[in-house]
């Protein structure tokens, strides 16, 4: 019943905002804690995951008007988003890679899927949550990219397509990859 | 099909793109379960830390900070500033500024120097100096006139 009523709230709001209502603030309020968490999970700081979110919302307010509707404005801002964080990646490249040799990551307990887990059971998982951290921080910036789609955001890979603008077999082919690659890695620990 | 699913066809499951053949294995094999189940579990995990990171560094939201951010500006860096200089010096070193010397000029150039020189110093215009006598004598005359004029009106 409530999951109804949210999605018909998202509906509603994305109508309104195909309609260039100003209702633009609801729309922020809804989709910047995702956008928020892709920009960090890309870019592992915190200062610029700020930056590319609010440069995210302010791109999409001037170019609200071109917004056709043809996607979901979920959609149409992880598209912005996933551009804004290549182009900050590939300007500031050298930061980057400094930023990504701090973990952020270690001073933060790892969450288990599993509600409650044993002592023994949180330090493995710590260890293999890590090692998937790590390798997705040296994985290619297309494999990164649909890597952290899928397994962060949990979208499909139509979804991915559309915001990456890749084919759906390229996204499939980059997420094959991406996999094989943390399995490679972290074969042991997985 | 082998005897257990391939990284390939584990792979396969977890993007939800497995095949009927894979998924009728599954449905028998406990190991591959398990295999499948057991990576599945680490991803979410994954997805689970991460989010809750994100949750824990997600700055407040204050209304419309997004819209009433200025525009950025790109000022020149430190380093921009420095290579601007540097290349102001290196042009500088390359390219005196050469200081006006006197330039000494060719002796037809001095001979029509001299010649404006001279025509331009002329009170009358050569054609007309013959004229001049004439001016210069009458006019003497006349001075002389007025003198003795001017003897005889006094007492």
């Amino acid at each position: 019943m409530e999951q109804t009523a949210r999605s018909q709230m998202i509906m509603g709001l994305e109508e309104k905002f195909a309609e260039i209502s100003g209702d633009f603030e609801a729309l922020v309020a809804l989709y910047r804690p995702r956008i928020f968490r892709y920009a960090l999970a890309s870019l592992r700081d915190r200062d610029a995951a700020e930056t590319v979110t609010q440069d995210c919302f302010l791109n999409a307010y001037r170019s609200r008007d071109r917004f056709r509707g043809e996607c979901s404005a979920q959609t149409w801002l992880m598209q912005i988003a996933v551009n804004l964080v290549r182009d900050y990646t590939r300007n500031r490249r050298i930061q980057f890679w400094k930023r990504t040799r701090h973990d952020p990551l270690e001073d933060m307990g790892y969450q288990a899927a599993d509600q409650k887990p044993s002592a023994e059971t949180r330090m493995l998982l710590g260890e293999q949550v890590q090692a998937i951290w790590n390798t997705a921080a040296m994985l290619p910036e297309k494999q990164r990219t649909v890597f952290l789609l899928r397994f962060v955001e949990d979208m499909d890979l139509l979804e991915i397509a559309a915001v990456t603008g890749m084919k759906e077999g390229t996204v499939k082919t980059h997420l094959f990859r991406s996999l094989r690659t943390v399995r490679e890695r972290i074969g042991a620990n997985l | 099909m082998s005897e257990h699913l391939s990284s390939r066809q584990i792979d396969e499951c977890l993007l939800g793109e497995s095949s009927p053949e894979t998924r009728h294995h599954l449905r028998k094999c406990s190991a591959c379960q398990a295999e499948l189940a057991r990576l599945q579990d680490r991803l979410a995990s994954f997805r689970h830390t991460i989010r809750a990171w994100s949750d824990q560094q997600l700055p407040v939201h204050t209304r419309s900070d997004w819209e009433v951010k200025p525009m950025r500006s790109k000022p020149f860096s430190k380093l921009s500033l420095a290579i601007v200089a540097v290349a102001c010096l290196v042009l500088a070193l390359l390219f005196p500024r050469q200081k006006s010397q006197p330039i000494a000029p060719s002796p037809a150039d001095a001979a029509l120097l001299s010649e404006i020189d001279a025509e331009v110093s002329r009170t009358v215009p050569g054609p007309m100096e013959p004229l001049t006598e004439f001016v210069l004598s009458d006019s003497s005359t006349q001075h002389a006139a007025g003198q003795s004029a001017r003897k005889e009106a006094r007492p």
